[in-house]
């Protein structure tokens, strides 16, 4: 089976060494890990991929165009929901997640035009509101299961391929992980994504050159979607049941937890992110009933020494090694002291103030 | 397209409470640049934000051609033609600027399609050297041009220009001289400069409008102008 991390070279323009060898050393890894952590773990580090995807998929929002969605449960859940239905008919496997892809997506769409007009907490708040009414919505229909959820999701043997044996259904796991992460890269780095990020980082300049912002939101909001659902619909196959938990608010907030862990500008923030609360949680639990305490900490102590996130942890070291240089240069010779070599302040950038007119008329 | 006139009627502006414009009438015939003269707080900066809908309360009329500008959305006012550079340039500073230039592309319209980056680096030869670098690694000047050349790329019929020499260091001036002055040649475009700087807009307008405190109180030719001596005494002089 080729490498499903490696699989992404072929597409990027210009793959520099270091990156080259970090995709390679991440495919081999990922096809021997059965066998290096046992079948027992496996199910632990499927559900971690998983969460790395569905993070990514929610920094499309948060770190491409600073979309505050709180209610990205509603498109997991949504594509978790899809294929266990699916399941239940027997569809194909490829089958059955492009289902949870293209139902999370529509999803998406339709909220995406009914917050079309708003921004900033007022859309965080009416993502949230209508991801909780989908999650009331699904414990009272009794075809779903109500509190229940579909227990009993089978994965259909494809190509020959039996997915009872749990090295088989972590390669599906895997490979579809890395497709979603290869579009995601691939949108981030379009000409989509640097409109997209022009969105961020000054909505009413981009709107003056003409950018229509609300559409862009809108159209990024439904791929986000598309990728939450992608990762519902894997958890459904991994979990083989699927209840109203996937809906709920709380899985909605442990992406963004992961997204501000790892560095929500960063492309590999998100996964950084995924696998270490993954990690985090997983231990913490069997040792100990506070593990929310020791999360919130830990998110506290990262959000205070390195505001941009884990992955920002060499720019913060090499700020502060070069301010000690300063400070001791300063003291070894006190003509300079105070001086900062930042570059003359014609050749400095002043950074865009905030936008007092998030969303123009 | 050909570019027409911009006509704006009792025009009045207003941030909150204050009236900063006071029935402002400005006709500037298509294809000619006018230059908007006047002291610090005269209003020239809210005259652009006012016909550009930027975040100005106004009342009057403001025309380009056939289309009300007052009543578009600033994505579709774009998409009408008409491009805003800023006093304070506004730059993507986490975009390179080739990234810059290319999402600009968004704005053109369908009667005058964008016009290719290529083209417009021939024009700023400058920012050949500068594709890769990103908006927060250039000096004022070289964001100066970038913020010309951005708003170019969408082809627009009318283009206002928020004081862009201010801030620079005379040899760049001249080169924004420059670069405007090969826009004015090779692209049929109405326009408005705002400047503080008399002499260099001047240079490169057909029409002088002098605007103070917040009233029109001179229109007229370039040629005119140099004769109006009392005026510039009057209302420039520092």
């Amino acid at each position: 089976m080729s490498s499903p991390r490696t699989a992404g070279l072929a597409v990027l323009r210009r793959p520099r060494a270091p990156a080259a060898a970090g995709l390679l050393t991440l495919g081999v890894l990922a096809i021997a890990w059965p066998q290096l952590v046992g079948s027992s773990a496996l199910f632990f580090w499927e559900t971690t991929v998983i969460a790395v995807l569905f993070a990514t998929s929610v920094n499309l929002l948060f770190g491409g165009g600073r979309i505050p969605s709180f209610g990205q449960a509603a498109f997991y859940g949504a594509g978790a929901y899809a294929v266990a239905e699916a399941a239940s008919r027997s569809w194909p496997v490829p089958l059955a997640l492009l289902l949870a892809v293209v139902v999370a997506g529509a999803l998406a769409m339709v909220t995406s035009l009914i917050t079309w007009r708003a921004a900033g907490l007022a859309f965080a708040m009416l993502t949230l509101a209508i991801a909780q009414a989908i999650y009331t919505l699904v414990v009272q229909v009794s075809w779903l299961g109500g509190y229940n959820g579909i227990p009993g999701i089978s994965v259909p043997a494809l190509a020959g391929i039996n997915f009872y044996n749990p090295a088989n259904l972590w390669y599906l796991d895997v490979v579809c992980v890395a497709i979603g992460m290869l579009v995601f890269w691939r949108v981030m780095h379009s000409p989509f994504g640097h409109t997209l990020n022009s969105i961020r980082e000054d909505p009413v300049r981009a709107a003056f050159l003409g950018v229509n912002i609300r559409a862009y939101r809108a159209v990024a909001f439904t791929i986000a979607g598309c990728g939450a659902g992608l990762a519902g619909g894997l958890f459904a196959y991994v979990n083989q049941v699927v209840t109203p938990d996937s809906l709920y608010w709380t899985q909605s907030a442990t992406p963004i937890i992961m997204l501000l862990l790892g560095g929500i500008t960063y492309y590999w923030g998100p996964a950084v992110g995924a696998v270490l609360l993954s990690a985090l949680l997983n231990y913490l639990t069997q040792a100990t009933t506070n593990y929310l305490l020791y999360i919130g900490l830990l998110l506290l102590a990262v959000l205070i020494v390195m505001p941009r996130g884990l992955l920002s942890l060499p720019t913060v070291v090499s700020d502060l090694w070069s301010r000690g240089r300063v400070a001791s240069g300063s003291r070894s010779s006190g003509a300079r002291t105070g001086l900062v070599p930042v570059g003359s302040s014609t050749d400095t950038v002043a950074m865009p103030g905030e936008q007092d007119q998030e969303n123009p008329p | 397209m050909a570019p027409r006139e911009l006509a704006v009627r009792d025009l009045h502006a207003y941030y909150g409470a204050a009236h900063i414009l006071f029935g402002i009438d400005l006709a500037v015939p298509g294809g000619s640049t006018l230059a908007l003269l006047g002291r610090n707080g005269a209003g020239k900066t809210t005259l652009l934000r006012s016909i550009a809908n930027a975040g100005v309360r106004t009342t009057g009329s403001v025309r380009y051609g056939e289309t009300e500008l007052r009543s578009l959305a600033p994505h579709k006012a774009a998409r009408a033609g008409l491009q805003l550079v800023p006093e304070d340039r506004r730059i993507f500073t986490r975009l390179t600027v080739r990234e810059n230039l290319r999402l600009a592309g968004s704005g053109a319209s369908p009667d005058r399609p964008a016009v290719g980056v290529d083209r417009i680096l021939d024009l700023f030869p400058m920012l050949k050297d500068l594709l890769t670098r990103p908006g927060y690694a250039l000096s004022g000047g070289e964001q100066q041009l970038l913020a010309i050349a951005r708003a170019m790329v969408a082809n627009p019929a009318l283009l206002l220009l928020d004081e862009p020499s201010e801030g620079l260091a005379p040899r760049i001036v001249e080169q924004v001289g420059e670069a405007v002055r090969r826009l004015q040649s090779e692209f049929q475009l109405t326009a408005i400069l705002a400047e503080q700087n008399t002499g260099f807009a001047v240079d490169l307008a057909d029409e002088v409008c002098v605007l103070d405190g917040g009233s029109v109180v001179y229109q007229g030719r370039t040629s005119e102008f140099a004769a109006a001596e009392a005026v510039r005494h009057r209302y420039l002089a520092v």
